[in-house]
């Protein structure tokens, strides 16, 4: 049986058809995501397949799209939330933080909010600063969400899945870099397990894990270092919660070296999480060189396309931090 | 009961200090909160200080006339209540009284005789290293003193691999030989054995006989220069011979190596019987360790019948002694011939150890 490629976008589609297929109270709702299609294309033919009932063109107003979303799920609605750009969840914070997040936990386990919101993150596509964000941290940080970053059109699909059969809130984060990305996709409805890390490639001399983007781009950079001697073991996290350590401990017991790539900026992002873990468990007597993060600069994503790259990790810089790691610099 | 000082007051935004026109209460005074206490004179008015505590006046800090800081005391109340907020602001203390009634006691001269540690150049402690936490847990394991370790890296951090190995040198050495045992994989040899048997007596002693052993069987290959040849990197070249002998040590079993010039004389025989009892304490001269050209195995005491060794780089060939039998002046004993089948056949190691008979026989009979 040949295997299938098709788009990230049109894996999420995919996954979101299934899902309505397969139950009633799933719906979408979200702005511009019915004729148009969504900001990304992601939604495209779905409101003609199911209608404008489960696929709902929203007004402009992210608090009232999510509040919507959990008032639905708390009344046994399956809602697939789209925010246009990540960055715009900002205005739905609330919602999020506030409602979504803690309202089993409040109402002693009574009810659950089986929400889904999808939102596109990260940079490279000239949106400049509001447009751009890597905003994983903020939701990672709150206790009673789960958070999923799918880094190709299988983990998009089955992360989707997976995530719309949880009754937790679940928030999505898709890489805009990634849409257009091809990949081999089975066409049956499957599931990536939330809560387990991902070894995708496997090597002797360094343990990279990297989320979103990065873990595609970690992997080009594991083809180039190969050909000079230097084999990456990369970690795919998929779930940056619940997060899996295991593999990633299990790695570093073998390699004694471990390089966190991420788009975020450094400071206070997520890898730091790993790192402390890592510092915490008896990995870290495995360490033969400190842990090396590389993540964004600290600063807003800017306009002008040269600066927009230069602001996050490319590929020649994975490469070229591996083997500072490796030189022991 | 809490001592609140009633301070100068800023009475405008440009305020910084003010004078004491007025102090209206004295020392035992009940005053409560609102009364007014004092006057003060600011660049631009006399204005009345009212009491912000309820309290009991129990001293005076300032006099008409004086120029005080804004926030400065005017006189310390002893209030009631507790003040939460007492410090969190750097509320000034009250005022020190001018005059000391007791001296306080002088400091021990001895205290300052003590010498100072020198502070400059702080000796590195254990902590003050930089090292890989793995790197230090090592050393602790082993005992090492991780400020006397020197750091390999360009970033000067201790890391594992610099933390010399001490405690688990059996490890270490089981590694070595790991390493050096994957080696022979690269050369394709043969064994070939056979049956001796002779008139003549061999050293019951191991180290000696293995002097005998060495002697027959270097001058089995002098005379049979095929098997002192070496084939590296693509071609043959000959061999310095070098002998490695098999001795039991503390931590396993070594193959220390000696040239073999000079192996007809009585200081080779000393050099050689030294080289064996240091290696059975564990002491190889760096000078014997390794390049061995062929090697003498000689398990005969363990009541072996035959071995069949491997060979290792730059070692082209070995033999192994087994099914030894002394008695009476009658030998026996079974040699197995292994070869780096690039330098020679079987056919060329069945007439070596012919000879090798012919010169064992002639050792054993000899002066030696």
């Amino acid at each position: 049986m040949s295997e299938r490629i098709i788009t990230y976008g049109e894996a999420v589609r995919e996954a979101i058809g299934q899902a309505m297929e397969a139950d009633p109270s799933v719906f979408m709702l979200g702005e511009d995501i019915g004729v148009y299609g969504g900001a990304f294309g992601v939604s495209g033919d779905l409101v003609h397949r199911f209608g404008e009932d489960r696929v709902r063109d929203t007004p402009i107003s992210e608090l009232g799209i999510v509040g919507a979303a959990v008032g639905a799920a708390l009344t046994g609605m399956k809602p697939i939330v789209e925010i246009q750009f990540s960055d715009f969840t900002a205005q739905a914070m609330d919602q999020i933080v506030n409602q979504a997040a803690k309202i089993h936990f409040m109402l002693g386990g009574e009810l659950a909010v089986p929400m889904v919101l999808r939102a596109p993150l990260g940079s490279g596509t000239g949106a400049a600063a509001q447009h751009s964000q890597s905003l994983e941290a903020w939701f990672a940080h709150v206790p009673g969400l789960k958070v999923v970053m799918p880094s190709s059109p299988y983990e998009a699909k089955g992360l989707l899945l997976a995530a719309l059969d949880d009754p937790n809130p679940v928030i999505v984060l898709e890489h805009k870099l990634l849409y257009k990305t091809s990949g081999h996709v089975p066409e049956e409805a499957y599931r990536s397990e939330i809560g387990k890390s991902k070894v995708v490639r496997e090597g002797k001399d360094l343990t990279v894990v990297a989320t979103g983007v990065m873990v595609s781009r970690t992997l080009e950079a594991a083809t180039q270092l190969a050909a000079e001697g230097i084999e990456l073991t990369v970690i795919d996290p998929r779930s940056l919660t619940p997060l899996d350590m295991d593999p990633i401990n299990a790695s570093v017991a073998q390699t004694g070296r471990l390089m966190l790539v991420q788009e975020a900026p450094k400071h206070v992002g997520y890898m730091a999480e790993i790192a402390a873990r890592v510092s915490e468990g008896p990995a870290i007597y495995s360490l033969t060189e400190p842990v090396k993060r590389l993540a964004g600069l600290d600063v807003p994503i800017p306009y002008a396309p040269q600066l927009e790259k230069s602001v996050v990790p490319q590929l020649p810089d994975i490469v070229a931090a591996a083997k500072d790691v490796m030189r022991g610099v | 009961m809490p001592r609140t000082p009633v301070v100068m007051p800023k009475m405008s935004m440009t305020m910084t200090e003010g004078e004491v026109v007025e102090i209206l209460v004295t020392v035992g005074q009940k005053v409560s909160a609102g009364d007014v206490v004092a006057v003060v004179g600011t660049d631009k008015t006399d204005m009345e200080v009212e009491s912000d505590h309820e309290g009991e006046v129990v001293e005076i800090s300032s006099a008409p006339g004086q120029v005080l800081e804004v926030g400065a005391p005017l006189f310390v109340l002893e209030t009631e209540g507790e003040d939460l907020l007492a410090g969190m602001f750097g509320d000034a203390e009250p005022a020190a009284p001018a005059e000391e009634t007791v001296a306080p006691a002088a400091i021990p001269p001895a205290a300052s005789a003590a010498p100072n540690p020198p502070v400059a150049h702080p000796p590195a402690d254990a902590q003050s290293v930089l090292a890989m936490p793995g790197a230090r847990k090592l050393a602790e394991e082993w005992g090492v003193d991780i400020t006397q370790v020197v750091p390999a890296s360009p970033a000067g951090i201790i890391k594992q691999s610099d933390i010399p190995a001490s405690g688990s040198r059996e490890e270490k050495a089981r590694e070595q030989i790991a390493t050096v045992v994957n080696t022979s994989m690269h050369i394709p040899q043969f064994s070939i054995t056979k049956q001796i048997k002779f008139k003549g007596k061999l050293a019951e002693d191991a180290a000696e006989r293995f002097v005998q052993l060495a002697r027959a069987w270097v001058g089995t290959i002098r005379s049979h220069t095929k098997f002192t040849q070496q084939y590296v990197n693509g071609s043959f070249a000959p061999a310095n011979v070098r002998v490695a002998a098999l001795v039991r040590s503390p931590l396993g079993y070594v193959s220390p190596a000696i040239d073999a010039a000079g192996i007809e004389t009585d200081a080779w025989k000393q050099k050689a019987i030294s080289l064996i009892s240091s290696a059975k304490e564990n002491r190889i001269a760096v000078e014997n360790l390794g390049d061995a050209s062929t090697s003498i195995t000689d398990l005969s005491e363990f009541g072996i019948k035959s071995a069949n060794t491997l060979l290792f780089p730059p070692q082209s060939s070995g033999i192994n002694i087994g099914s030894l039998k002394v008695d009476n002046h009658k030998v026996a004993l079974e040699v197995t011939l292994v070869a780096d089948h690039r330098i020679a056949d079987p056919g060329d190691a069945a007439e070596a150890l012919l000879t090798f008979e012919q010169l064992l026989r002639e050792v054993a009979n000899g002066d030696s």
